[in-house]
């Protein structure tokens, strides 16, 4: 049985059917087909489908589409766009901290609710926070190093 | 302006960093619906019956599959062993059977297990050791003399019934050798070495879509290393001529050896085919690992003759390949893994023996350093072994005992190019080689450990590059060469933009689609910067050549005395004298103008030949491309009460020949470090003892996260450029040899560190507490 849903997605309202059952990494990919959040193992361990949930980070393969009723979700598309690049996401190009881009979208949104709360991090704050994304290019040396460019000029 | 040898950013960036990036997971076709795969939970069983009925009457089921859907051939490289859906017998668990396709993948799931099949088990054979046996309890393919086999096994009396890869190497007298070493003072050396069961475990999990035209031609989506090998591979597996068949190639969310071939893809267009609708395929996690390529063990038994101060004189080397059911992605594994050993030492003498058997797991594949990442863990800790046996630093003895440019190598093969004194010299000094770690006391114990590498490219091969020139002096590059996140893209878009004198931004890339984009080979075997390069260039050679011709009447000279830079086609030696490339392009043909150029379109194709592979000697003057080398280089600390180890610092020397981009190259070096270092340290795929996988997610199976890497200052990338002569700018390839020193460099860092040796990867915290409390019963200490 479906159940509607209204929620905003990178600042746009959205109202939906959804089935009880479905993620809220499915409605985002399949059911408003924003498809930059990716889906890399459907049990919260890979963390490429990294969103912030009114602000918080969260796995949305791991929390219910009903349960983002109400609130407001940031997703990678909402991050930057190619014309307003957000200075994570330039700073991910300059540093070389992206390979095949699988892991990007979760990684940058990790990085970002990092500075949000903490502008001025460590390299062991970084380590710690990133620990939920995983790459297997290795990005993680050049996305530490991005990051902390990022919060030195702001 | 050069833009060859600088980092401009990666051209396919902003698709990536703002979730633009298709993958084909992303991909939604009209009416489209989605495809999950029936497996074995058997590791080796008949098949008596598939019942379908249920799963047919599931609501929102529109296919459902069998082998009997499908045309009666085996599929397979070199050795055709495997059916795409299972005929009369499975081998190992998670072999398709049969597929379904509904209106949601959740349907399709409840459809597969609704599926009843009925199984007669056979006895299963998990053991390389027992496998290889003449007379085995167990043979996987009794029908292996009927299949087509491309390749020729070396010759032996009697083949072992579950062999499916046999190939030496034949060069000087290692009987002779041993005799010496005994002799003369010096010593034999033996020691058994395994590597671990790991798994590419790429982020972005395998998937196809395909979709059907009326006219009967098949079109699949599918993020692989090959849209040829694909096309190949879905041309036989459903019968139909190439032509109707085009692959074509979205964005890859990694690829490391496991994207070779596109069984997914066939499955999907079976599916597709049935239902008349577009199908979707995708893997979930499980599956990835269960079904798709993993760099399954090798052992290596190795016996040196070494004189009294540390010079080689003979290695006689025994290597079982443990593959799996099928000989799958790593039909050429026990080949192409002996190339290491004649690649980097003098060796009067070297006997190898080599081969791949079938066991009841899964298909070994490919997985960065195919083969040689796996010879290098025996080889490189056998060398850190005869140094500290002959009181001879490790460096040293390695130096002692390497080749020089030009000289023949034990297989023919001259060494050329040859690097590996300039990545050693390089990377122990970034080390600190020779000063003694600070030992932090009691548990923790620190070492450093350093290791050597190779890696051949792989040949015969060829790459085939269009480059169309637009009127608005813009550059389309047309190629199949895939970007797996290596920046494959990035590079030949540099080159294109260097041929045209131009700005990067003036370069357009086509992406692999075998309907539009020319023959390449493969993403694989750190080949595409050195062959596609090359063909590129060819490509832009061609099209420079149509514009001077064109322009040559215009200008009044011979097309010779011009040349092509900048958009401008000028006399050499007046450049004012020009023309623009747009002039080239006249297009108002109705007002009776006639187009001087309707279209430049440079082609070109570049090939290497190899001399072909003798099974019984391995003797060949060119059998590769060429041979890249590198080193490695680990300060880490070990716990001895929980094993745990920590790398402090790591550092990666690596001969490229020409930084075509030297962020790039830095990039491969900490990927490869950060692989290198989860497969030395915690990779492993369990089995339970009905030959199922028991850590299939990617919490039990457990690859780097950021916290198991070196902090970012204690990663060092060093580039060495040393020119191959047939290179593009005399460029080599640098996606494997990055991770072939890495497992030695840990290992012998650890020993440094507490003195111990273990010989079978990874080196896990159980290991770890175990070789060490051993040592204390024996009376030893750090």
């Amino acid at each position: 049985m479906k159940y509607s849903l209204s929620l905003t997605v990178n600042d746009e309202q959205y109202n939906l059917l959804v089935e009880a059952s479905h993620t809220l990494m499915e409605v985002i990919r399949d059911g408003i087909g924003l498809t930059g959040t990716k889906c890399g193992c459907e049990d919260g361990r890979c963390g490429t489908c990294t969103v912030l949930l009114d602000g918080e980070l969260v796995k949305s393969c791991l929390v219910l589409g009903l349960q983002a009723q109400g609130k407001s979700v940031l997703t990678i598309e909402g991050l930057g766009t190619p014309d307003h690049l957000h200075p994570l996401q330039i700073a991910f190009l300059e540093h070389g901290a992206v390979q095949c881009g699988f892991c990007t979208p979760g990684m940058l949104l990790t990085a970002k609710k990092l500075l949000d709360e903490n502008p001025n991090p460590t390299e062991e704050d970084i380590r710690h926070t990133l620990v939920g994304n995983l790459c297997r290019c290795g990005v993680y040396t050049h996305a530490t190093r991005a990051i902390l460019s990022v919060a030195r000029k702001s | 302006m050069k833009v060859v040898g600088t980092s401009p950013k990666r051209i396919d960036g902003i698709e990536k960093v703002t979730g633009a990036a298709q993958y084909t997971g992303d991909i939604v076709l009209p009416r489209m619906i989605f495809g999950k795969i029936k497996r074995s939970p058997l590791a080796h069983a008949k098949i008596l019956s598939i019942d379908t009925r249920k799963a047919e009457q599931v609501p929102g089921v529109r296919a459902v599959i069998t082998a009997a859907d499908l045309p009666d051939v085996r599929l397979g490289v070199l050795t055709r062993d495997e059916y795409l859906l299972a005929h009369d017998t499975v081998r190992f668990v998670g072999e398709p059977i049969a597929a379904v396709a509904a209106d949601t993948p959740e349907i399709a799931r409840e459809a597969c297990e609704q599926m009843t099949v009925e199984y007669e088990e056979l006895p299963a054979l998990f053991d390389p050791e027992e496998a290889i046996a003449l007379d085995p309890p167990v043979v996987l393919h009794e029908d292996y003399e009927e299949y087509e086999r491309l390749i020729e096994l070396a010759e032996m009396d009697k083949r072992p019934p579950n062999l499916w890869q046999a190939y030496r190497i034949r060069h000087g007298d290692i009987d002779a050798a041993f005799h010496t070493a005994e002799a003369e003072g010096g010593f034999i050396l033996e020691n058994r070495y395994m590597t671990g069961y790991v798994h590419t475990t790429c982020m972005e999990p395998r998937a196809a879509v395909a979709q059907w035209g009326p006219d009967g031609t098949l079109t699949v989506w599918a993020g692989g290393q090959s849209p040829y090998i694909a096309r190949d591979g879905l041309s036989r597996a459903l019968g139909l001529p190439p032509s109707k068949v085009r692959v074509i190639v979205p964005f890859v969310g990694g690829a490391f050896g496991g994207k070779l071939t596109v069984h997914e893809g066939a499955i999907a267009a079976a599916l597709a085919k049935k239902a008349r609708r577009p199908v979707k395929v995708v893997l979930t996690r499980e599956e990835e690992f269960t079904t798709t390529s993993a760099r399954t063990p090798f052992i290596f038994s190795i016996k040196d003759a070494v004189s009294h101060d540390g010079v080689l004189l003979g290695r006689k080397i025994l290597s079982i390949f443990w593959g799996g059911a099928y000989s799958g992605e790593g039909f050429l594994k026990p080949i192409f893994s002996t190339h290491l050993y004649p690649g980097s030492y003098r060796l009067p003498a070297l006997w190898v023996d080599s081969y791949g058997v079938y066991t009841n797991r899964i298909a070994g594949g490919a997985l960065r350093g195919y083969g040689c990442a796996e010879s290098a863990w025996a080889v490189e800790t056998q060398m850190d072994i005869i140094a500290r046996t002959c009181h001879i630093d490790p460096v040293a003895l390695r130096m002692k005992n390497l080749l020089t440019e030009g000289e023949r190598t034990a297989i023919t093969m001259p060494a050329h190019a040859f690097s590996a004194h300039e990545c050693l010299t390089k990377c122990a000094e970034a080390i600190e080689w020779g000063t003694p770690s600070e030992q932090p006391g009691h548990p923790w114990y620190r070492g450093k450990g350093i290791a050597l590498g190779n890696k051949y490219s792989f040949a015969p091969t060829a790459a085939s590059v269009d480059v169309k020139v637009h009127e608005d002096n813009t550059y389309e590059l047309r190629t199949s060469a895939v970007d797996l996140g290596q920046g494959a893209y990035t590079v030949l878009t540099q080159i294109v933009a260097d041929e045209f004198g131009v700005e990067i931004e003036r370069v357009k890339l086509v992406t692999p689609d075998t309907a539009i984009t020319p023959f390449d080979h493969v993403a694989g075997s750190s080949r595409q910067t050195f062959h596609t390069g090359n063909a590129t260039r060819l490509a832009c050679a061609d099209a420079t050549r149509q514009m001077r011709q064109e322009a040559a009447p215009q200008l009044g000279v011979d097309p010779d005395k011009l040349d092509v830079s900048g958009g401008r086609i000028f006399v050499k030696e007046n450049p004012a004298r020009f023309i623009e490339v747009g002039d080239l392009f006249v297009v108002e043909m109705l007002a009776g103008k006639r187009p001087a150029a309707v279209e430049i379109f440079g082609k070109a194709t570049w090939e290497v030949s190899a001399s072909p592979h003798d099974p019984n000697t391995g003797q060949g003057e060119h059998p590769m491309a060429y041979m890249g080398h590198g080193a490695q280089a680990a300060e880490v600390e070990v716990n001895v009460e929980t094993g745990q180890v920590r790398v402090l610092k790591f550092v990666s020397a690596i001969d490229v020949g020409k930084a075509m981009n030297p962020q790039g190259v830095e990039m491969q070096n900490f990927g490869g470090a950060c692989m290198g270092i989860g497969i030395a340290l915690h990779e492993e795929m369990c089995f339970d003892e009905k030959g199922r996988m028991t850590n299939s997610n990617l919490e039990a199976y457990k690859i780097p996260t950021i916290i198991e890497m070196p902090r970012s200052e204690s990663m060092q990338s060093i580039i060495v450029e040393v020119p191959h002569q047939q290179g593009p700018y005399g460029a080599k390839g640098a996606g494997e040899i990055v991770v072939v020193p890495t497992s030695p460099a840990l290992g012998n860092a650890v020993y440094d560190a507490i003195g111990v040796r273990i010989w079978d990867l990874p080196l896990t915290p159980e290991k770890i507490v175990k070789v060490w409390q051993a040592k204390q019963r024996e009376g030893g200490s750090a």
